[in-house]
């Protein structure tokens, strides 16, 4: 159960409100609580919907009648020499002065009113009150927060409820940063994906926003590269099927620049992340007496949604209607528990000089239906 | 094109037609924020053009502090509250959110795609059913945030409240709409 804090936390990353410390804490967060992921994703689905709200103009036009009503109400920028010249009741503007006046005091009144105790509601909240410590409002904090624990030598408006909070709260709200770019594609080096931390958390948030992403991956050898995803990838059950002329490039060291595309779907993307991390990793080599360590031959990857192009490319790669590639809707499913093999992934050429081969075509005859809650991959494999 | 301030600055030299300029640059923009606060196209397009008047009548106090268009929300913000107490308008939406005839989609191309024009309104229906169901603060915040991407600071500054009121409200408004859209996706779903 996640707490009012952090529920204002995530609501502030969904609105971009965060200055990089803060989102880097709300990512470690997001790493950590799958429940914390689920309600980010939630809000940024539900402001999305409401971004994309569809925009209307004004038909017809309102320039004329606002031009026609200025010049009928003898409007003049300067509005106190505009005096309404009227011969009787002179008493009239004083009254709707007066009137309007205490209208005005009134209405700001209640605004006023409404505002403050908006406020004291607001300040109660650590997020809220930001670097000013409000002694009135102190006394409230504890009884909200059981978890805090004010001791004889501390007072309880210094109380840290917890290091992550404390770290997440301490009084940086005010220095806001810029939005979060949206369609930016997520860059991370390999390096980083290594360990569970910050790049790691916000490879497996970036993935869990999309029902299909592109990876682009920069590798230092292409073949070495494709060895270790199609063995990661049999470890989750997911055989990598290649073309030939495919194969046949990775092993010609004359072809080392060609690029190549493995599309994979129905994997989480909690399996995905893992998938990049494990890429990440050392790789033992050899046998016995020649066996040594090597480092991953994995760089760099751009997450980024899978454009419509791309969509288009693979699906005249497989020789099927784009349609029938388009990711389903629905809520997220387990991943498959055990690692039989059941699912396939192929590895096309990016430009490839034939006509489609009998594996692509198998590939193709044989795929599974898009799962509701999986991703649908497209990697991009090329070498530095 | 003149920017926002050499178009003021005309129009207090008595240029009524760069005032004109204005409100064409930006009757769309808040239009668009206005008929989600109001609930029909008529009230809203009634809002923007006495907001714009407002406007015009008190461009001596624009002092230039802030962007013109976040002192014109703020105008048609409070126009948009003062219409709504005086017609009492218990906030009930029209699922279509007007009667069609005075506005049209400012990008037709966009719903060429077969089955897109369907799942648009009926998102579209949702979204506005469940605004329609927040409180007019709740629904003030959520619409300057997400439909005019207006930062914490601009939306206290046009609402008067502090920053953070505005991010309590979000919160508690993100939380509400999601709850809204949960309930009233639930029927479709158990269909």
């Amino acid at each position: 159960m996640l707490s009012d804090q952090v529920l204002q936390l995530l609501t502030a990353f969904v609105d971009g409100e965060l200055n990089p410390r803060q989102r880097e804490e709300v990512l470690r967060l997001l790493n950590k609580s799958s429940e914390a992921r689920e309600l980010v994703r939630q809000l940024q689905e539900n402001a999305n919907k409401l971004k994309q709200l569809p925009r209307r103009k004004v038909e017809p036009s309102l320039v004329e009648d606002v031009l026609r009503s200025i010049a009928e109400a003898k409007a003049i920028p300067a509005a106190a020499s505009a005096k309404p010249k009227r011969a009787g009741r002179r008493w009239m503007p004083f009254l709707t002065a007066s009137l309007a006046a205490s209208i005005i005091i009134g209405v700001l009144g209640t605004f006023y009113y409404q505002s403050m105790t908006d406020d004291k509601g607001d300040v109660n909240l650590p997020i809220a009150k930001g670097k000013i410590e409000k002694k009135p409002e102190a006394k409230v904090l504890p009884e909200k927060k059981p978890e805090t624990k004010p001791t004889l030598e501390t007072p309880p408006k210094k109380a840290t409820p917890n290091p992550l909070l404390a770290n997440l709260i301490d009084g940086t709200f005010r220095d806001f940063g810029a939005p979060i770019p949206v369609d930016r594609p997520f860059l991370a080096q390999f390096r980083d994906l290594q360990k569970e931390g910050t790049a790691s958390g916000q490879l497996a948030y970036e993935l869990d926003r999309s029902k299909a992403v592109q990876l682009d991956i920069t590798v230092k050898n292409n073949a070495f590269a494709m060895d270790r995803l199609r063995a990661v990838l049999l470890e989750r059950g997911v055989l990598l099927v290649s073309d030939p002329t495919a194969s046949k490039k990775l092993r010609d060291k004359n072809q080392a620049k060609v690029e190549y595309l493995v599309f994979a779907e129905n994997l989480t993307s909690d399996e995905l992340a893992k998938i990049m991390g494990e890429l990440s990793q050392t790789v033992v080599v050899g046998q016995k007496s020649t066996e040594r360590q090597e480092p991953s031959p994995y760089q760099k990857v751009a997450v980024s949604k899978l454009a419509g192009d791309d969509r288009q490319k693979v699906a005249k790669l497989l020789g099927v209607e784009a349609a029938m590639l388009e990711p389903k809707d629905g809520k997220l499913v387990k991943p498959t528990p055990t690692p039989k093999i059941e699912r396939q992934a192929v590895l096309l050429p990016a430009n490839p000089s034939a006509g489609m081969s009998n594996e692509v075509r198998q590939f193709a005859a044989g795929r599974q239906l898009p799962r509701p809650g999986t991703l649908q991959v497209l990697i991009r494999i090329h070498q530095e | 094109m003149k920017d926002d301030n050499r178009l003021i600055t005309e129009c207090r030299e008595g240029h009524t037609a760069a005032f004109g300029e204005l409100v064409a640059r930006y009757q769309d923009r808040l239009f668009n924020t206005v008929l989600r606060l109001v609930d029909n196209a008529e009230d809203a397009r009634d809002v923007v053009q006495e907001a714009f008047l407002h406007a015009y009548q008190s461009l001596r106090t624009f002092k230039g502090d802030s962007l013109f268009f976040t002192w014109l929300y703020r105008i048609a913000f409070n126009t948009a509250i003062s219409s709504r107490r005086k017609k009492r308008i218990v906030l009930s939406i029209n699922p279509t959110g007007d009667d069609g005839k005075a506005i049209d989609p400012l990008d037709p191309a966009e719903t060429n795609r077969p089955g897109h024009a369907l799942e648009m309104a009926e998102e579209e229906h949702q979204v506005h059913a469940a605004l329609a169901k927040l409180s007019s603060e709740h629904r003030a915040v959520l619409v300057m945030k997400d439909m005019d991407g207006m930062k914490y600071e601009d939306i206290a500054e046009i609402l008067g409240v502090p920053i953070g009121t505005i991010r309590s409200r979000l919160h508690r408004a993100r939380l509400e709409m999601r709850d809204l859209l949960q309930k009233l996706a639930e029927p479709k779903d158990q269909a």
